[in-house]
């Protein structure tokens, strides 16, 4: 915020906009402060340049470890989010009936009440717990804060995982290693990079550390050109530029990972001292009872050898044969995953498979390898008030039945809401907030959900965008852009080593009359008194977060170290951040967290939340695999294997399975409303504001579709119309769309523009994984 | 300028970057069905072969600052010249708009604008007031960020030096995320683009033709730079 202060006194609007004729000169007073981009979960540095108060272009922060100075298009399209004049200006309230979109215009001061009131009434009634939240891209610690507004109000139905969509990756992560975080690879260093559907070059997390250390494998020692080898059905852009593109029978890279496991364990080309030092479960093993139990070794010898995954995964066995060969002769190499993983049915035992490759070549938290982040060294807020009201509430059974069974190992689980809030069972939901989510576009089935909010009293929304759901609310508190507000950010992967950035408000005030969350959230706190004030001990969400960034003062590490903390917090918003200067390498012992301390290639992770079901008494350990839909029986359910992917639709009726994919520019439909996203949208086709379904140019001859054409597409749950355009990157029995058009709403650049997969997508789960797996639903496609 | 196609993504930021470093509006979907939408900065791309033989390319295109371009001398008004640094600069008060330069370039990084910027009022506070304002009906192009090698030449007149390499970068360049994009004086034996220039992985676009491009490209492949 340098400067911001003294540039209250604006210049006239007309000098504000006026742009020089040629050969003319405009003075103008120009400045640059710092802030942290939320187009996609990267979290990248921004240099914000400002003239005449105004800013005009985002950079990079040259040495922010994230983007190093660099930015991508959704980046660089920032500006766009900003002065978008579809923004909501100040907070509304619904006039007429929901959905109708009449609102009127109401004052902070009327707003804020309506909220607290309602509120404290439901608690008054004992009924916390009818509160709901669904929330989406949290960053930094405003996950706390709801989090902690959650608990000390009392209720558990709080939905806010940021990374939906990616939970297969981390439940993988997790039974392996009790890790919750992804993944970084470490770039500088790695030789070979095997990506199992990881859209690296195309919507990935890291997105912008992965394609700067793109260039760094190709180009970064000289002398090296580090392998890319993408497996994936589609010819992707990452494909295109990857060394071997391998096209894989979707849903089988767990039984690959396997395949190249067997080849790799039969040599003997593993890291021995790595695999006796490290892991547990990779040799049989006697249990406390002297009983003895399978190991990966064992399973993998037997069940997958190359020829048997050959025929699972449609690659030729010596192409098995010659991946594994290099995947373990060239480390450090690292094998990474995407959503041709996380959203299939097996995907947690396909990420367990994967996880257990880069296990055999040792390639955990070494140099070239896999990077476990680290974080930072906050300081922990006081301990929240809980009162009697608070605990019952919290206590209550959430309502989408995460944690239950069929989903023991859910953290939650939106796709199941319309149907339980349309039941109104456990409990009928009083009161929804909705902040940066939209689940009326995201999730499959949208019709439901909209018919299950119907019977929601109050809605209450944060957006400062009037999407798809947001139109249904009854009231909007409108926050702002993320240049409008104060908020930290530690991204999850980010460098691996710990960081946190800081946002701060580019302008002396937001460009409308809205409000961060955060600080209304203190204030609702606030006005509902007694214990759920004293857990906000806060003026606002700086002092908050100030308090936080105490810690990372104290730590004295890192790149800012200063004597007092007000010349730390200064420094620290002029850097954007504060970060360590080097990744502690080799702390497996430490970053672990199993029951055995090792890498588990079986999980007794899994096994023990298992067998909390049974040892209630309520099943047995078999019928509780069978209701998880899991084939497998015994140790061979603990250990990585492959599990048959289910499908939504006959062959015959539904002759084309639907992969839907992300673009650079669209990460999770969010830029929809920006026009230079909008203008570049697929670049592979040449496709600007639309979307379309790719069918393989023979395929579609034999059904005399011609590229342009209009067609439907339908599957069990719904039909859409679009435009065909053949892609010899098809397989001739899929077809694929681009995620992040076809919105209902969303502002004049976004509404009613192309067609939404979710339209077509039915609901299937890995119910172990805990997640809605996207990639299951068949289709058929006709001429319209 | 230098590109090196082997650690280009085809991500379009560097797109992204030029349209907002030099305010080039957006054409919106009906003009840009028309082909009319403006790219100074501009990626295209090739998808060929059959599943799964499949290839696709990318290949980002800014003007080609040739050397002997063959645009500037069909211009009747001579709105458009190569100016004493190399830069083929478009004048524009000058020009009326008889696109002969436009299909002249054998590159096609001309753009005419068919329509007055479309920017709704809000999106003005954002553009960059260091570029020149453009008006409908004539012709517009990359300048390599023309206001950036000004600003840069001034700071260096009055520190008494002459320009670093390095020291100027097109808002390409600054923001390409894999770092593929190079820019420096090519007269220059010392910068790094006159050593890039010189890889055995090099070439430039068309270069039968005679035009002398002044931008090159780096191909794919191992090292073999010497």
């Amino acid at each position: 915020m340098i400067g911001a202060a003294t540039l209250g006194m604006a210049l006239p609007d007309e000098l504000l906009h006026a742009l020089p004729k040629e050969g003319e000169w405009i003075p103008y007073e120009e400045y640059w402060s710092t802030g942290i981009c939320l187009q996609c979960p990267s979290g990248c540095g921004l240099r914000i340049r400002s003239v005449n108060r105004w800013p005009v272009k985002l950079e990079g922060i040259r040495d922010y470890p994230v983007n190093k100075g660099r930015l991508c298009p959704k980046g660089q399209a920032g500006l766009q989010a900003l002065y978008d004049p579809d923004r909501i200006r100040h907070p509304l309230r619904r006039k007429a009936k929901r959905g109708e979109g009449q609102w009127e215009k109401i004052s902070w001061d009327e707003a804020i009440p309506l909220v607290t009131q309602r509120l404290k009434k439901l608690r008054e009634a004992g009924r916390p717990h009818q509160l709901l939240v669904l929330g989406g891209r949290y960053r930094g610690h405003m996950l706390d804060l709801m989090n902690r507004f959650m608990e000390a109000y009392g209720s558990p139905n709080h939905l806010g995982n940021p990374y939906r969509g990616s939970e297969g990756i981390l439940k993988g992560h997790f039974f392996t290693m009790g890790e919750r975080d992804f993944l970084s690879i470490h770039w500088e260093e790695t030789n070979y990079v095997l990506s199992f559907g990881a859209g690296l070059l195309e919507a990935s997390r890291p997105s912008m550390i992965n394609l700067r250390g793109y260039g760094s494998l190709r180009r970064g020692r000289p002398g090296i050109r580090g392998k890319l080898v993408q497996v994936e059905p589609r010819f992707s852009v990452t494909a295109s530029k990857a060394d071997q593109w391998i096209p894989i029978e979707p849903g089988t890279d767990g039984a690959l990972a396997l395949g190249m496991a067997h080849w790799i364990i039969k040599e003997k080309r593993y890291d021995q001292d790595f695999i006796s030092r490290y892991t547990f479960g990779f040799e049989d093993w006697k249990d406390s009872s002297g009983k003895s139990r399978t190991g990966f070794k064992t399973l993998v010898l037997k069940e997958y050898s190359p020829r048997q995954v050959s025929q699972v995964t449609g690659i030729p066995e010596e192409t098995i044969i010659r991946i594994a060969g290099e995947f373990s002769s060239h480390r450090p190499s690292v094998a990474v995953s995407g959503r041709g993983v996380g959203m299939q049915t097996n995907g947690a035992y396909s990420q367990m498979a994967i996880d257990s490759l880069n296990a055999l070549v040792g390639s955990f938290d070494r140099r070239g390898g896999l990077l476990l982040q680290r974080r930072p060294p906050f300081q922990i807020w006081p301990p929240v008030q809980r009162d009697a009201i608070s605990e019952r509430g919290f206590s209550q059974t959430r309502i989408d039945g995460a944690g239950q069974l069929p989903f023991p190992f859910a953290g939650e689980v939106p796709s199941r809401l319309p149907e339980e809030i349309g039941r109104g069972e456990p409990y009928p939901i009083d009161t929804l907030f909705l902040y940066y989510t939209n689940p009326l576009f995201s999730i499959p089935e949208s019709e439901k959900f909209r018919t299950a909010l119907e019977k929601i009293p109050f809605i209450v929304s944060f957006s400062p965008f009037m999407d798809e759901t947001t139109r249904l609310a009854d009231l909007i508190l409108p926050d702002g852009t993320y240049l409008e507000r104060w908020q930290d950010d530690h991204p999850e992967p980010g460098p691996g080593f710990s960081m946190v950035g800081m946002r701060s408000p580019v302008l002396d005030k937001p460009l409308h009359d809205v409000r961060n969350t955060g600080d209304v959230l203190i204030e609702i706190a606030k006005g509902l008194g007694g214990s759920v004030e004293r857990s906000f001990p806060w003026k606002d969400m700086k002092e908050a977060l100030r308090e936080t960034i105490k810690g990372v003062f104290k730590s004295k590490r890192g790149s800012i170290r200063t004597k007092d903390f007000d010349e730390f917090w200064k420094a620290m918003v002029d850097a954007g951040g504060w970060w360590e200067d080097s990744y502690p390498f080799g702390e497996w012992k430490k970053k672990f967290n199993t029951p055995s301390g090792r890498f588990e290639f079986y999980s007794q992770t899994m096994e023990r939340g298992l067998s909390e079901f049974f040892r209630k008494g309520l099943k047995d350990l078999n019928s509780i695999l069978e209701e998880l839909k899991i084939e497998a029986k015994g140790d061979k359910a603990f250990l990585p294997h492959f599990e048959k992917p289910r499908l939504i639709g006959e062959e015959k009726d539904f002759p084309f399975h639907l992969i839907h994919y992300k673009l650079m520019t669209t990460a999770e439909g969010r830029g929809a409303n920006q026009p230079f996203l909008q203008e570049i949208f697929g670049p592979h086709l040449k496709e600007k504001w639309d979307s379309w379904v790719e069918i393989n140019p023979v395929t579609a001859r034999t059904m005399g579709i011609k590229d342009g054409d209009a067609v439907w597409v339908e599957s069990k749950i719904g039909k859409v119309k679009t435009k065909a355009r053949l892609f010899p990157g098809t397989h001739p029995k899929r077809i694929h769309i681009p995620y992040g058009q076809g919105h209902r709403a969303y502002g004049r650049w976004a509404e009613g523009r192309g067609i939404n997969p979710n339209d077509l997508l039915g609901r299937e789960y890995d119910y172990l994984g805990g997640f809605l797996s996207h990639f299951s639903t068949r289709v058929k496609v006709y001429k319209a | 300028m230098v590109i090196d196609l082997d650690r280009c993504t085809g991500c379009q930021a560097c797109v992204v970057a030029c349209r907002q470093e030099n305010n080039v509006s957006f054409a919106g979907e009906k003009e840009a069905r028309l082909g009319r939408a403006k790219f100074w900065m501009n990626l295209i791309s090739e998808a060929k072969g059959t599943y799964p033989d499949v290839e696709m390319r990318f290949l980002p295109i800014p003007c080609m600052q040739c050397d002997h371009p063959p645009c500037t001398i069909v211009c009747p008004v001579a709105a458009t010249y190569k100016n004493p640094e190399g830069i083929v600069a478009q004048v524009y008060p000058r020009c009326i708009g008889v696109r002969m330069c436009i299909s002249n370039c054998p590159y096609t990084v001309r753009y005419f604008n068919w329509q007055a910027p479309s920017w709704p009022d809000d999106y003005k506070r954002g553009r960059n007031p260091d570029v020149y304002k453009r008006r409908k009906g004539i012709t517009e192009k990359c300048n390599f960020c023309i206001q950036r090698i000004r600003k840069a030449k001034e700071n260096a007149k009055r520190e008494k030096r002459t320009i670093r390499d390095g020291e100027v970068i097109p808002a390409c360049a600054e923001t390409c995320p894999s770092e593929a994009i190079y820019f420096g004086d090519l007269n220059e034996p010392k910068s790094r683009v006159y050593r890039l220039s010189k890889s055995r992985r090099a070439f430039r676009l068309l270069e039968y033709l005679g035009t002398e491009p002044k931008v090159y490209y780096l191909k794919e492949g191992e090292w073999d730079d010497g």
